[in-house]
């Protein structure tokens, strides 16, 4: 009965295709890096990068909002049948977390397998399986606990884990620096984990937190007065950015939307900013401390420029997910709406980015920040565009399967950020490479923002989904 | 027959192998009042969305007051809801309303954000985030944005969905005083004999039925509701 419902759990979720996909894919990024690992003695970033994942997926949970319609891992179609089929409650648990887990492994053997192969070999898989059950497993024991005891569990696990990067060899991570008692202590974490959620599962609890009603006042609302329709949504834009759209939170897609106060965001990036200038001016300065080994340095200097692409990847992720269509075609062309929106969105998120991209232009110089000056924007046009043609969502839905376009859409992301931190880098050895990776990013999105076919046929994909 | 605000002449369209319409031909005079009516998947949707220059047709002539759909001078006369529409869900109801008035260029948007909140009793959730909202609210909401700019021509595609009874009310009685054309798509009877006067009857993509109301009822034998006389010439004609 377990295996059958955990069958359906995972194909309810993701289609045949698309798991086809994931182990083709999971498969091909791994045996050249298995090769890498048995031929080359691995540097200790991946290890530290290895880390650095395991906490942020264990953090995940707590991001994910535990009321109304987006309890992570759980859709509306479980609640209006599944949990009300004749089945053990422990049952469902089992095989909620277990399909979970499934799906989540061979999401990271894909996506993040590649950090932990160079570190671990072949143990990189077991290490990542017992990894993928920590979210979902999590999820589902705290998500009826109130905020400070969801924070303290968390960080209690999140400390364990960094305890490795102490050298401790009772860290359910020790394995990343050659402790085997790391495995022991990773599947020790998974079972009381399971064990933990197993029993807290209640399905009417759940039931009850997922149709709880979610009106809350916005506190501070915009007021619009007439103007251009280009004007009026970069009004909306400097005062919030929506952070979230395309993503998958356990299994499940989730489609969230979060409005963020530009204020705080553009105070939040200064002083990112701040602590990338003193560690790249001053304590890890290759001219200041030459002893300091170069690999360091060169690491803070690659997420210096990797993060603001990041951040520019989650404001544009959620780009014409929920916009009411229906409502501004009504209004305008298919290529206006198209430029208004990338437009006001650009100056929006370069507003939030100026002070940081200011800081690290003061740490590394002016053509690193105009590395970013030109290429989010350029980056901003190419993810929307690509995004919205070949991703689009159904807002009714709110929720839809994984699909292999989403998957094989989230690499359409690396060409703009790994090309961004190659041409950075490049301006150390010549600017060249730099003028050359923009161009390129140019002539991959500029066209977007002149062709009415290409908007007009978007949209109307679209609309007939709806 | 007064001036022709809508004229659907001909129209064929498809969504790859499935022929949504096929062939239909219907014109609308100006300050008429039509049901589209026809069951699921009948194509009513695919002919308000063609209306509203959201898609094209492959083949066939669509015209508003003589122009093209999608045309800005369209857009300014022109309010379409959707079937499940959704406004922008992270601004609230009010940001909402002042938003799209300021969008479509209307004179004092907080006044007529203002005029609408009152109008589908929505004061109460001014400061709710449209995605926070029950669907009955977001369904008053929808309408409120679609009505912001007193629009000529009103396509509503199931306008009445997930309304309480009291609401239903309400919107029928505002939508009857307004000065509009109205094409109104809806698998539901009563809600086509409240709000017009003539009847385009649909099924698989083909017009079956077309003529005022009251010749439906005048088709109907002894005691037969409208909704068995709707029935069956759908069957006939599917």
């Amino acid at each position: 009965m377990l295996w059958k419902l955990v069958k359906f759990l995972v194909l309810s979720r993701v289609g045949k295709p698309t798991l086809v996909l994931l182990v083709a894919l999971g498969i091909l990024t791994s045996l050249p890096l298995l090769l890498f690992h048995y031929n080359k003695e691995t540097s200790l970033t991946y290890s530290y990068i290895g880390i650095f994942f395991t906490i942020f997926f264990t953090l995940s949970p707590l991001f994910a909002p535990q009321k109304g319609s987006s309890i992570p891992g759980i859709i509306k179609s479980d609640m209006d049948f599944l949990f009300q089929l004749p089945i053990d409650s422990k049952e469902l648990a089992l095989g909620l977390i277990i399909s979970n887990m499934i799906v989540s492994f061979l999401i990271f053997m894909v996506g993040i397998s590649i950090l932990f192969i160079p570190s671990l070999g072949l143990l990189a898989f077991p290490t990542l399986f017992l990894i993928s059950l920590i979210p979902p497993s999590l999820s589902v024991i705290t998500y009826s606990l109130p905020l400070k005891s969801r924070i303290s569990i968390t960080f209690l696990i999140v400390l364990w884990d960094a305890s490795a990067l102490m050298g401790n060899p009772f860290s359910p991570l020790s394995m990343f620096f050659g402790y085997y008692e790391g495995y022991f202590l990773l599947a020790l974490l998974d079972v009381l984990l399971l064990y933990l959620a197993i029993t807290r599962f209640n399905t009417v609890g759940l039931a009850s937190r997922y149709f709880a009603p979610e009106e809350k006042e916005v506190m501070k609302s915009i007021s619009f007065s007439t103007s251009t329709p280009f004007m009026v949504m970069l009004i909306k834009n400097l005062h919030f950015l929506e952070i979230g759209g395309r993503g998958n939170i356990l299994t499940a897609q989730t489609f969230i939307v979060r409005r963020v106060d530009v204020r705080w965001l553009i105070l939040v990036f200064t002083i990112i900013g701040v602590v990338f200038l003193v560690l790249l001016k001053i304590i890890y300065s290759p001219v200041v401390n030459p002893t300091v080994i170069n690999a360091t340095y060169y690491m803070i200097f690659a997420y210096s420029i990797l993060i603001p692409y990041m951040v520019m990847f989650f404001f544009v992720i959620s780009a014409f997910a929920f916009e009411p269509l229906w409502l501004y075609l009504s209004i305008m062309t298919p290529l206006e709406l198209a430029r208004n929106y990338i437009l006001s969105k650009i100056i929006a998120i370069e507003v939030v980015l100026l002070p940081y991209i200011i800081l690290i232009g003061i740490a590394e110089g002016p053509i690193v920040a105009m590395d970013l000056l030109i290429g989010i924007p350029l980056s901003i046009i190419f993810v929307i565009s690509t995004s919205a043609r070949f991703y689009p969502v159904n807002p009714a839905q709110g929720r839809v399967n994984m699909t292999p376009s989403s998957i094989l859409f989230g690499f359409i992301f690396v060409i703009p950020a790994l090309g961004s931190v190659a041409g950075a880098f490049g301006v150390i050895f010549g600017v060249i490479s730099l003028v050359i990776y923009l161009v390129f990013l140019a002539i991959i999105s500029l066209p977007f923002m002149f062709s009415e076919g290409y908007w007009k046929k978007t949209f109307e994909r679209y609309i007939t989904m709806i | 027959m007064g001036q022709e605000c809508i004229r659907f002449s001909n129209v064929v369209k498809r969504f790859g192998n499935i022929l949504a319409l096929n062939n239909v031909s219907f014109s609308i005079p100006c300050m008429g009042r039509y049901a589209l009516l026809g069951p699921n998947g009948a194509g009513k949707s695919t002919t308000l969305k063609i209306l509203a220059g959201l898609i094209t047709p492959d083949y066939g002539e669509v015209l508003i007051k003589g122009l093209k759909p999608g045309t800005m001078e369209v857009k300014k006369i022109l309010g379409y809801l959707p079937e499940d529409p959704m406004p922008y869900r992270a601004m609230t109801v009010r940001e909402n309303l002042e938003y799209i008035a300021a969008l479509r260029g209307l004179p004092n948007p907080k006044e007529r954000a203002e005029e609408m909140m009152e109008m589908f009793d929505l004061k109460e959730y001014e400061n709710i985030q449209a995605g926070k909202l029950s669907r009955g609210n977001i369904q008053k909401l929808s309408l409120a944005l679609v009505l912001l700019h007193n629009p000529e021509i009103v396509l509503l595609d199931e306008p009445l969905n997930y309304l309480d009874i009291p609401t239903q009310e309400k919107v029928i009685n505002e939508l009857k005083t307004m000065k509009s054309t109205f094409l109104i798509s809806t698998h539901i009877m009563s809600i086509a004999t409240r709000l017009t006067d003539h009847v385009i009857m649909i099924n698989r993509g083909s017009i079956v039925w077309q003529g005022e109301i009251n010749q439906l009822k005048a088709m109907a034998k002894e005691d037969e509701p409208i909704e068995s006389v709707v029935a069956r010439l759908m069957t006939l004609g599917g």
